[in-house]
């Protein structure tokens, strides 16, 4: 990131080859599969806005999904606010799934609990990796991990 | 190899935050040093005590804030300011009397004070330049805050009234006000 800072290139190229699968790994379950890809190149260009906000010492990843965070919150609002306008001429409720796979699964819990769950099993997070990515404390995330377990235990074993 | 402009980080938090509060401090007292010290001989050391603990808090709970909500990942809540116009309302309320609104009076100091708390506000701008775009609405809110506090303290010194009513909408309001057009003005300005 201070190659990147300093003005090289090469290190943004490399940043992007590594993290990007993961934002795509925090972004999916909660967005639609078409807007992904727009999300996160949004998430780069918030980036290079920002590049300057990033302190030495500070812990990168984290840093980089709370921007995510923050494009993510943006885009439900929005896409919230067009399906109010939107529902009045198309109303189609999907029919239940019987099958469940691991994304449709993740997108069964709240927002906060699949953000926790994916930083911490998908992306190997520490705790406090995770308590410092999405601003809470490391008791929060153990609960909200928690809270998820016992919401896909209940999910996974009513539909055996 | 590809390069493009290079960046200098942000200085350290306790840095920002030292410079902004201190500017606001020097504002608001340079204020009451123009208009002359007047405020009421009604208050006495527990009113001025709690009003300074009040002050305090405003001061360094919102440059604290603005100045960690410079970058995405800072972390920072707003219930320090919020406490802090409670108590400095319990302590106006401690050392006034019960008066009429006069909305003329009332007026005349929200005037003043908000010249102080604009002074403040471009100064801030000034020390808050290099804030994350995505976190400018988050900052100018913490931003509109603290220039109302400076406002505030300015003209609390100052204001020889010593009654409730008018103290809470001519002086009290300031913080509130403030942050509604930090708030506001970022959505226009940063939409």
């Amino acid at each position: 990131m201070q190659r990147y800072q300093a003005g090289e290139a090469d290190a943004l190229e490399a940043l992007v080859k590594e993290v990007s699968p993961r934002l795509k790994a925090i972004f999916r379950g909660g967005s639609p599969e078409s807007e992904i890809e727009e999300l996160v190149q949004e998430t780069w260009f918030q980036v290079h806005r920002s590049r300057h906000t990033w302190r030495p010492g500070e812990m990168l990843l984290p840093w980089i999904y709370s921007i995510a965070r923050h494009i993510r919150s943006r885009s439900y609002r929005k896409r919230t606010r067009r399906a109010e306008v939107e529902l009045d001429e198309k109303i189609s409720i999907p029919a239940p799934e019987l099958s469940y796979g691991f994304e449709q699964l993740l997108s069964e819990l709240p927002e906060s609990q699949r953000e926790v769950l994916i930083l911490m099993k998908v992306e190997g997070r520490s705790l406090e990796e995770v308590a410092a990515a999405t601003g809470s404390s490391v008791g929060s995330v153990k609960q909200k991990v928690h809270r998820a377990y016992e919401k896909l235990r209940r999910i996974i074993g009513g539909n055996e | 190899m590809s390069t493009f402009a290079p960046v200098k980080p942000l200085r350290p938090v306790w840095q920002i935050a030292s410079v902004a509060g201190a500017g606001a401090l020097l504002i608001a007292l340079t204020g009451t040093a123009m208009l002359g010290h007047e405020a009421p001989g009604t208050f006495d050391w527990r009113t001025w005590g709690l009003l300074g603990i009040s002050f305090a808090m405003a001061f360094s709970g919102s440059t604290w804030a603005a100045a960690q909500w410079m970058s995405p990942s800072g972390r920072a809540s707003f219930w320090r300011p919020g406490l802090a116009l409670v108590l400095a309302v319990c302590g106006l309320a401690m050392g006034s009397q019960l008066d009429m609104f006069v909305a003329s009076s009332a007026g005349l100091c929200l005037s003043i004070g908000s010249m102080f708390s604009l002074a403040t506000g471009v100064f801030l701008l000034v020390v808050f330049r290099r804030t994350a775009p995505i976190m400018r609405q988050r900052v100018s809110t913490a931003v509109g805050v603290l220039s109302g506090f400076a406002g505030f303290l300015a003209i609390q010194l100052h204001c020889p009234i010593n009654g409730f009513w008018h103290m809470i909408t001519g002086h009290a309001l300031l913080p509130i006000l403030w942050g509604f057009i930090g708030y506001f003005v970022s959505r226009l300005a940063f939409r």
